[in-house]
């Protein structure tokens, strides 16, 4: 239990700046919905359907029906999105590894605790951090829906893009948190995962651009729950199953790896 | 010399990796830029159609955006976000290594001030920007004019080319100014990230925002393709901030390297 609320200490400053940014884009995005609306959206939906694929895709918004104001929030999701996913692996890869980077992985791993249990503990804490970040999105966008469209709240979208967001965050966070469980070197485990995300995020944008690209989707987290589709109030069953069976295997492999391995001290 | 030398040769491998992944980007993208210019065919008359306004505020220049040059400053964004990310980090990793490493006492006893010791770290960092940008240009060079159809607008090119040096620059200086100013620098990539990333996605943001003090605020805007491709210049404002922002970022790091008080351990 120190160990858990140490760590959501050491965390507490970097979580206030991120919430403050995720207030900011929440609150300017759908406070921006008026003007948007008003402009003549199904005009412009109407051109953006007519523009090539290539062209869209520069504005992230492939595959975003912006005509309503569901598909409008989808934007601010996909946004959103790409900021939950540096979060996460920024959480995920440091955690475990700022033990040995900091040179006080000696003074934790004496305490009476088994690192399987520092392990637990610190994952869960992670998690934490990222159902803060989910949480407040939520709160946020709730309100801030609330003032803005009161006659259509869009619960329900809300509801699936946030989870949606949850599961990519838990994901990344899963996949970052067994690399440096995994590699010795923190700033080796670091790299890769930005390295992976910076690979999943690219050819997210090459299937914006080009056609028949679908067989990449499983390598791009940010495709697994398309804005049409959560609009649909459907959460893609493959890509779902797909996260829970790879966030359980990463966290599997994390907890045989690290109690076995040498700690960098 | 001895730290440039030294810090030069640390970064080679890193610097190799970039340029590798540059490549793929470039070639990978422009590969397809074929396939578009086909479906482009398709799509001229409807764009001619369209009100000079419209297009305007969506950012089509018809003459400019359907070439290949058009297409490359699609994926322009993303070389510029990669190469951002590369420039914040060597400035972080390179200036920052000391502090971070707990090794200040070893470099600060050397017979050197600590001018001498900033500016030969900058300088290893603003070589291998460099090297990245040659190379960069070079393979985007080559593969413009490997799938162009039409004769290569070579000012429209120069300022492209130019425009990711000067965002890599300044995004060099914003890494070695927080790297002198944050006493406890941890994590290169989690900083990296979340500076580049959310400076990013208010980019990304500024398509619903449209806030044109926003753009000051937001690097990614500072060398707008468009007005590029309209005005074959900077503008001119922006290009201000950017001095603004770089010089005042070297100049404050030097400021305060130069008599900060540094912690041996």
């Amino acid at each position: 239990m120190n160990l858990y609320l140490q760590e959501i200490k050491s965390y507490l400053k970097t979580m206030l700046f991120w919430i403050l940014g995720i207030i900011f884009m929440v609150a300017a995005g759908i406070g921006k919905y008026e003007a948007f609306s008003s402009g003549g959206t199904q005009d412009i939906s109407a051109i953006l359907k007519s523009l090539p694929k290539a062209f869209i895709a520069i504005f992230g918004l492939a595959g975003i029906p912006i005509d309503s104001f569901g598909g409008f929030y989808g934007m601010i999701y996909a946004y959103i999105t790409i900021m939950g996913a540096v979060f996460a692996i920024m959480i995920g890869s440091g955690i475990l590894a700022k033990e040995e980077r900091d040179k006080t992985a000696e003074f934790l791993m004496v305490k009476p605790i088994s690192r399987m249990k520092i392990l637990l503990i610190k994952l869960l804490a992670a998690s934490t951090l990222v159902l803060v970040f989910v949480a407040v999105t939520w709160g946020t966008s709730s309100a801030i829906i609330n003032t803005v469209s009161p006659q259509d709240p869009i619960t329900q979208e809300v509801a699936f893009m946030m989870i949606a967001l949850f599961i990519i965050m838990m994901f990344y966070l899963t996949i970052s948190f067994f690399m440096a469980a995994f590699l010795k070197d923190a700033k080796k485990s670091s790299q890769l995962s930005l390295t992976v995300m910076l690979t999943s995020y690219m050819l997210g944008v090459l299937m914006g651009i080009v056609d028949n690209t679908d067989f990449l989707r499983v390598l791009v987290p940010f495709q697994y729950f398309r804005v049409t589709e959560l609009l649909d109030l459907s959460l893609n069953p493959f890509f779902l199953g797909f996260t829970v069976v790879v966030s359980v295997i990463a966290i599997a492999a994390s907890a045989y790896y690290y109690p076995k391995r040498d700690l960098m001290i | 010399m001895t730290v440039f030398r030294f810090e030069f040769k640390q970064s080679i491998r890193s610097t190799l990796t970039w340029c590798f992944g540059l490549t793929l980007i470039v070639l990978i993208f422009m590969f397809f830029y074929p396939v578009y210019a086909n479906d482009i065919e398709i799509m001229k008359p409807l764009f001619e159609q369209l009100p000079e306004v419209l297009l305007r505020s969506l950012g089509v220049n018809i003459e400019t955006l359907f070439t290949a040059l058009g297409f490359y400053t699609f994926i322009l964004l993303y070389i510029q976000l990669i190469t951002s990310i590369q420039a914040i980090m060597l400035g972080l990793g390179i200036v920052g290594k000391e502090v971070r490493l707990k090794m200040s006492d070893f470099i600060l006893t050397k017979p050197m001030t600590r001018a001498n010791i900033l500016i030969q770290k900058s300088l290893a960092v603003f070589a291998h920007i460099g090297i990245t940008w040659v190379y960069l240009t070079i393979i985007s060079f080559g593969m413009l004019m490997v799938v162009k159809t039409e004769a290569l607008n070579w000012t429209a090119f120069a300022l492209f080319s130019v425009s990711t040096l000067l965002l890599q620059f300044m995004f060099a200086g914003l890494g070695i100014v927080i790297a002198v100013l944050i006493r406890k620098l941890k994590s290169v990539v989690g900083v990296a990230m979340s500076v580049v990333f959310s400076l990013f996605v208010m980019n990304l943001m500024q398509a619903i925002l449209e806030e044109e003090w926003l753009r000051y605020l937001s690097p990614f805007q500072w060398f707008d393709k468009t007005y590029i491709f309209y005005n074959m210049s900077y503008e001119w404002p922006m290009l201000a901030m950017w001095a603004l922002v770089t010089i005042g970022s070297l100049v404050g790091a030097y400021v305060v390297f130069t008599r900060k008080d540094i912690h041996a351990v």
